[in-house]
């Protein structure tokens, strides 16, 4: 299979059946087991933007970290580049560490505020030993460039709290291109930003992506900016990616009845909203301890089969040409 | 809207705070009327004012007011005059209430959930303690909670729950009128929706007076028959729901409706050029002009008046002015 080895050549990071377990609980439930990424696969091209959705503690974050190699998985393998990077020690991850940066929810709290942004931006080149200074400074100041922080000698004197939310956040941004990485996990980079200044950060994104040929793992809680900003959208829920299809194809045509109640969800600007009822889907989803092996959604499920979601775990499976979808209706 | 039917009446409202930089103009000739079983919907981006609208009339403002002026009336009578013993007796909590921004994650960690729901109906005499625990629980059940939430710790709750709890806490006492400060800005869209609809229930139920203060007018389009949007301290905008939605008149209306990504439609919304004021030193003329595709000479000099294009619908801005 020629064709599928091709792609796979062209994937920066695949993940195979990864997993992710935290022991919890004191006293009695001394030992229980919270599972948060669960046999978890899925692969990222070069280039390319994945964005993951999915309500809260669905397990977005801990996948995340599991990529960066912040986790090391209890389960499964994580290959960056061709290499098996799963059980490697820190002090042999450096190259990874440069090659894969993160840009966090808080653009507040994730600058340092006691720092200039000239220092936020020289400190990742003096931990990977870039000394060289005037190489060090076009490098600042292209960073700068590429994020919109013009004129840089305006901004590289600033502490952070001088900055408004966009700018601190296009500061993280510019902090996680200066090493060039090949890869990006961006976790709910706008959440904290206004509606209106959103756009221009997803935009600087997406630049960014296309320019440096950067892969982004989006996450996020907000679907219609993943259909913005992403070649593709994953779905999760309880700690498994339940349904993952071309962003656009996955909002037009959505297979999982947890996709489907997802996107229902989402409010718009419609006034024949206010004589209507949302709809919604009934109950929160449980914490991931000790769930069977049956369909994790079943419960709240509005396409409920008894005798098969209750009794049997769907598998990802390709129902449509690159679409994803682990439900019982479609197997 | 007539005389009688008008619940609260806010006019000319300002509000400065104290800063180190100087005085903030949090609110500026602020002026808005809300109806008996209306839900008037204040949508604008972080810093324009709303919350600063909702505790003025709560009486709630921090300690560092530099200036406030305007007058506040419920039925008629002019809140602002009241003492705060007085308020406090007949107004807040009775017959206005409020979820705070963040409430939810603000409870009282060490005090059960039912004690936290009854507390605002201790303060009243004329029940007992057993009767406020009822009354409690039954406002529970109202927003979808079971008996038995009564006596957990807030740390046991999931956030829908927990915002569930803080709407029973507001609505415990049975006002007139609450107001509801980004109340699912932290939840997910599943819960978000849940309540919303909750919301919507509940305001037909109790014959309730809203004021829905949220960053998404999208949101707020779900609950809100009329809407006002906010900009630097300023009502900028005010109409129906389907006014505002189908026909906004001020740019900055106009751009906020097209900056935020959607599921249907076109793939590529704008964005509001620029940064938000500063609102110590706000830009003269109107105050979006720094920002604003259509600006002309007139908008950098003069404040816009509070122009009527439409009946009904109201705006802040020179386009709509009459030609000199
Ligand atoms: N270090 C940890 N120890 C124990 N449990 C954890 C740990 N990290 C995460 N979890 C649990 O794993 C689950 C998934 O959490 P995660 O933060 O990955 O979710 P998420 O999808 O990012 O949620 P959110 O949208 O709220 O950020 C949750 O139940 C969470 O409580
Ligand atoms: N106690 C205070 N002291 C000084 N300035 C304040 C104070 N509280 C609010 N402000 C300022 O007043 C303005 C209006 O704030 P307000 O909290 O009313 O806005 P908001 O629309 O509710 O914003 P958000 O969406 O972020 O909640 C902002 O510029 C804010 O920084
Ligand atoms: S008054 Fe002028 S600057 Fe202000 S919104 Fe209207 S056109 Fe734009
Ligand atoms: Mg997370
Ligand atoms: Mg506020």
């Amino acid at each position: 299979m020629l064709a599928s080895w091709g792609e796979r050549m062209t994937d920066v990071l695949e993940l195979l059946d990864a997993k992710m377990s935290f022991r919890v609980g004191r006293g009695f439930f001394h030992g229980t087991t919270l599972t948060a990424v669960d046999e978890v696969s899925m692969s990222l091209k070069r280039g390319e933007t994945l964005a993951l959705i999915g309500e809260s503690g669905s397990g977005k974050t801990t996948l995340g970290r599991l990529t960066l190699r912040l986790l090391e998985p209890t389960g499964g393998k994580i290959i960056f580049d061709g290499k098996d990077i799963t059980h490697v020690s820190e002090g042999k991850l450096s190259w990874f560490r440069k090659a894969a940066q993160t840009i966090f929810q808080d653009p507040y709290s994730s600058l340092n505020p006691a720092m200039s942004v000239q220092n936020i931006l020289e400190e990742p080149l003096e931990i990977h030993h870039l000394n060289e200074r005037k190489v060090n400074e076009e490098t600042i100041f292209n960073a700068l460039k590429n994020c919109g922080l013009t004129p840089q000698e305006n901004f590289l004197p600033k502490h952070p709290h001088l900055l408004s939310g966009g700018q601190r956040q296009r500061v993280a941004i510019a902090r996680a291109i200066i090493l060039r990485p090949k890869y990006i996990v961006a976790d709910e980079p706008v959440s904290m930003i206004d509606a209106s200044g959103r756009v221009e950060i997803l935009d600087l994104l997406r630049s960014l992506q296309v320019s440096y040929g950067i892969s982004f793992l989006y996450i996020t809680h907000d679907i219609a900016t993943a259909r913005y900003s992403s070649d593709r959208i994953a779905v999760m829920y309880l700690g498994r990616i339940v349904e993952v299809a071309p962003a656009e194809e996955l909002i037009r045509n959505p297979l999982h009845p947890y996709t489907v109640a997802l996107i229902g969800a989402v409010p718009e600007p419609d006034p024949s909203n206010l004589q209507r009822e949302r709809p919604s889907i009934p109950g929160e989803a449980p914490i991931p301890i000790e769930l069977p092996p049956v369909c994790r959604f079943n419960l709240r499920c509005p396409k409920f089969m008894k005798g098969t979601c209750d009794k049997e775990d769907p598998a990802l499976e390709e129902i449509a040409p690159n679409h994803f979808v682990a439900c019982h209706l479609y197997s | 809207m007539s005389m009688a039917s008008r619940l609260l009446e806010v006019t000319d409202l300002n509000v400065e705070y104290s800063s180190r930089a100087g005085p903030v103009k949090a609110l500026e000739s602020v002026s808005l009327a809300v109806g008996r079983a209306e839900t008037i919907g204040i949508v604008g981006e972080s810093g324009s004012g709303k919350s600063s609208l909702g505790l003025s009339i709560m009486k709630l403002l921090p300690p560092n007011i530099h200036a406030f002026s305007g007058v506040v009336r419920l039925e008629g009578s002019d809140l602002t005059r009241l003492s705060e013993n007085e308020f406090r007796r007949t107004v807040r909590w009775k017959k206005i209430s409020m979820v705070f921004q963040g409430a939810m994650n603000s409870m009282n960690p060490v005090i059960r959930v039912g004690t936290q729901i009854a507390e605002p109906l201790f303060f009243d005499s004329s029940l007992s303690r057993h009767d406020a625990e009822r009354v409690a629980k039954r406002n529970l059940r109202a927003v979808g909670l079971s008996d038995e939430v009564f006596r957990r710790y807030p740390h046991e709750l999931s956030g829908g729950m927990k915002q569930r709890a803080v709407i029973a806490m507001a609505l415990v006492t049975n006002p007139k009128l609450v107001l509801l400060d980004e109340p699912t800005s932290a939840l997910d869209v599943s819960v978000q929706a849940q309540i919303m609809n909750l919301l919507k229930k509940l305001r037909t139920e109790m014959g309730l007076s809203i004021l829905f203060i949220s960053h998404d007018l999208a949101l707020a389009s779900e609950l809100s028959e009329k809407i006002a949007v906010m900009y630097a301290g300023q009502i900028v905008e005010f109409g129906t729901n389907s006014d505002v939605l189908t026909h906004p008149l001020h740019p900055y209306t106009q751009l906020l409706l097209a900056s935020a990504p959607r599921l249907t439609g076109g793939l590529s919304p704008g964005f509001i050029p620029g940064i938000p004021p500063d609102l110590v030193k706000p830009p003269a003329g109107c105050r979006f002009h720094p920002r604003c595709p259509y600006v002309f000479e007139r908008c950098k000099n003069e404040d816009p008046l509070e122009l009527v294009p439409d009946p009904g619908h109201s705006v802040r801005c020179w386009l709509h002015g009459e030609k000199e």
